[in-house]
């Protein structure tokens, strides 16, 4: 999977860098002093190293975990990110990811004791009745990389025995060994990212299939597993009631729908410099040459066009769900 | 759009086997500070020894190619080395100038297929080869100039060992140093093929030409409505709804912030992108 991998000299002796060397033995290993050496500089194409994308390893200091964004989170008092991982191992041409880093490579910050560290500080500093909500998921997927990472099975050990602390692990993978091989964490929420098939297999590339992906949330279920599901973005085509009916279908056929924790809406939104970007890198993109309108620095769908489609799965997912289960994400993404 | 792989080398004895293999002509350059050989696809040129004259080398060849839109780099030379046997070639994965510590590292984003290795920009030769690490005179200078004209991914250094600890450089012979380039001519030609690829594939983003000329000439417009004409044009193109000038829609448009309306609205009707 990595032909290049970059590793601070800080790091090398690193348990959790040395098992994923282990993992790539004919690797090319390059020392370097900081990740933002080769992360952070201009003049990186990222729509070729999307193509081939090297992994850098290294330390992450302060900030491990943050408050969210404004319209973040699934009715929790306290809601923080944390993202041991920069970038993913997907390609969805929504993604703001593509607008926000300047470099596609994968960054894995292997001191996980030290963003743990913070996760038990940061909910030590609030009321044990008050659910403090971690979500990970946010620069990243959190299990895509789980078999190389294994960041889903030590921070769900690190939020085990914080009894008012939840975590939520967002993906659009269908790696969940980790989780099915461990005891059940009544405070861990897997939340999947759903989108109708054929938009998926337009936008989402390399992500697994919706069928797969609904047999690993009934697999999690099975194994009574809190499961959500994200309705984000909601992607506009003409026929989108039908896609998105034929997709409520298809997973509430299968998935156990007073199992589910939470379902959340939200439209593709994105800031007007990620859009800008993603204008640059994909000029040639169907998706991204689409009308769109600028409202509140964000890039969106007309007002009309978002306050129908958001309407109208809450009250199609009313059919399957109780409704104080659904929220609406209305996360302002901020650009950096 | 036009493309071009730049190839710099130090030496007329580094460059003679690449002259040959792609039938590069002497071209007559303004100024004439460097010896630039080219064909159609493919310039070539002598830098002499040192990082700044390979920074400048580098400056003057994209001066000399103003008119190409992308243009991929490759450093080709050879190199002392503190663990590699003579005649091995490789890419750099990392270029760090001796004098500064300061570090460029290339960026893989196509599979070269060719081993890798660190190099040491020094001033002086030298001697006293570290384990792992080659050792030349122009790569980070090369590195660093070409950054400011292309992007990371398009930027390599081939270098083949010429000495090392059991074989001095003071030994090297000009007939030794074409030999060792002309041993790797498959895997340099192969190189130049893949640098050539990935700038097309970056010149594919963009535009030919302004289709907004037409419209010009008709509509008295302002720079900004013209740039957003541009926008509408490109996303109608990519639509598949193409706005021409005598377009239905925009054809009665008596003044440009009409014709621009009508566009926006043509547009807002076709979001069905799959």
């Amino acid at each position: 999977m990595y032909s290049t991998i970059y590793m601070e000299r800080e790091v090398s002796e690193h348990s959790l860098t040395q098992r994923i060397l282990r993992q790539f033995p004919s690797a090319d290993i390059v020392e370097c002093d900081r990740y933002g050496e080769i992360f952070n500089r201009k003049a990186q194409d990222f729509r070729l190293q999307k193509q081939r994308p090297s992994l850098v390893l290294a330390r992450k200091y302060g900030n491990h975990v943050l408050s969210v964004p404004d319209g973040y989170g699934v009715g929790g008092v306290h809601n923080y990110y944390f993202s041991v991982m920069m970038n993913c191992v997907y390609d969805c041409r929504y993604c703001f990811l593509q607008g926000m880093y300047r470099s596609a490579n994968h960054v894995v910050f292997v001191n996980y004791d030290e963003f743990a560290e913070s996760i038990r500080t940061t909910a030590a500093a609030h009321d044990s009745d008050d659910q403090v909500w971690f979500f990970s998921g946010y620069d990243c997927d959190s299990l895509a990389m789980e078999p190389i990472i294994g960041m889903a099975e030590y921070f769900i050990r690190t939020v085990k025995t914080l009894e008012h602390v939840w975590l939520e692990l967002r993906t659009k993978s269908t790696q969940i060994r980790s989780l099915l091989k461990q005891d059940v964490a009544p405070n861990v929420v897997t939340a999947f990212s759903v989108t109708p098939d054929r938009i998926s297999s337009s936008l989402e590339h390399k992500v697994p299939r919706l069928d797969k992906r609904i047999a690993a949330m009934v697999r999690l279920q099975e194994h009574r597993w809190k499961i959500g599901l994200r309705f984000d973005p909601l992607i506009f085509v003409h026929d989108y009631r039908v896609q998105y009916q034929e997709l409520m279908e298809k997973i509430f056929s299968s998935v156990d729908a007073d199992l589910v924790h939470s379902v959340t809406i939200g439209t593709f939104r994105l800031p007007k410099e990620y859009y800008r970007a993603l204008e640059n890198l994909y000029p040639d993109d169907q998706f991204v040459a689409q009308p769109f309108e600028l409202r509140n620095g964000s890039v969106t769908y007309p007002k009309s066009v978002e306050t129908e489609m958001k309407g109208w799965c809450y009250e199609q997912l009313g059919q399957f769900i109780d409704s104080d289960r659904v929220h609406f994400d209305e996360l302002v993404l901020e650009s950096g | 759009m036009s493309i071009s792989v730049n190839i710099v080398s130090a030496m007329k004895s580094e460059a003679l086997a690449l002259i040959d293999q792609f039938g590069l002509e002497r071209m007559a350059c303004k100024g004439d500070r460097f010896p630039v050989y080219a064909n159609n696809q493919l310039n070539l040129i002598v830098s002499g020894i040192g990082a700044n004259r390979a920074e400048e080398a580098v400056c003057y060849l994209s001066q000399q190619s103003q008119s190409v839109d992308v243009m991929a780099w490759l450093n080709v030379g050879v190199v002392g080395h503190g663990s590699y046997p003579i005649g091995k070639g490789f890419l750099a994965n990392c270029i760090v100038d001796s004098a500064t510590r300061r570090t460029f590292y290339p960026s893989f984003s196509t599979n070269f297929g060719l081993p890798t290795g660190k190099v040491a920009t020094v001033d002086v030769v030298e001697t006293e080869y570290q384990e792992d690490t080659g050792y030349d005179m122009e790569a980070f200078g090369f590195a660093a100039s070409a950054s400011k004209f292309s992007t990371f991914e398009l930027i390599h250094c081939f270098k083949v060992v010429s000495d090392n600890r059991e074989n001095s450089v003071r030994r090297l012979t000009m007939s030794d140093i074409q030999n060792f380039i002309a041993g790797h001519i498959d895997s340099i030609v192969l190189l130049c093929c893949q640098l050539q690829d990935l700038a097309k594939s970056v010149a594919q983003r963009i535009e030919p030409d302004d289709p907004t000329v037409a419209f010009a000439n008709q509509w008295r417009m302002t720079v900004a409505q013209r740039q957003i004409l541009r926008k509408y044009l490109h996303k109608s193109r990519i639509l598949n709804k193409e706005i021409k000038v005598d377009s239905d829609i925009v054809r009665n448009s008596p003044n440009a912030s009409t014709m621009l309306n009508s566009i926006r609205s043509y547009l807002n009707q076709h979001w069905k992108f799959v």
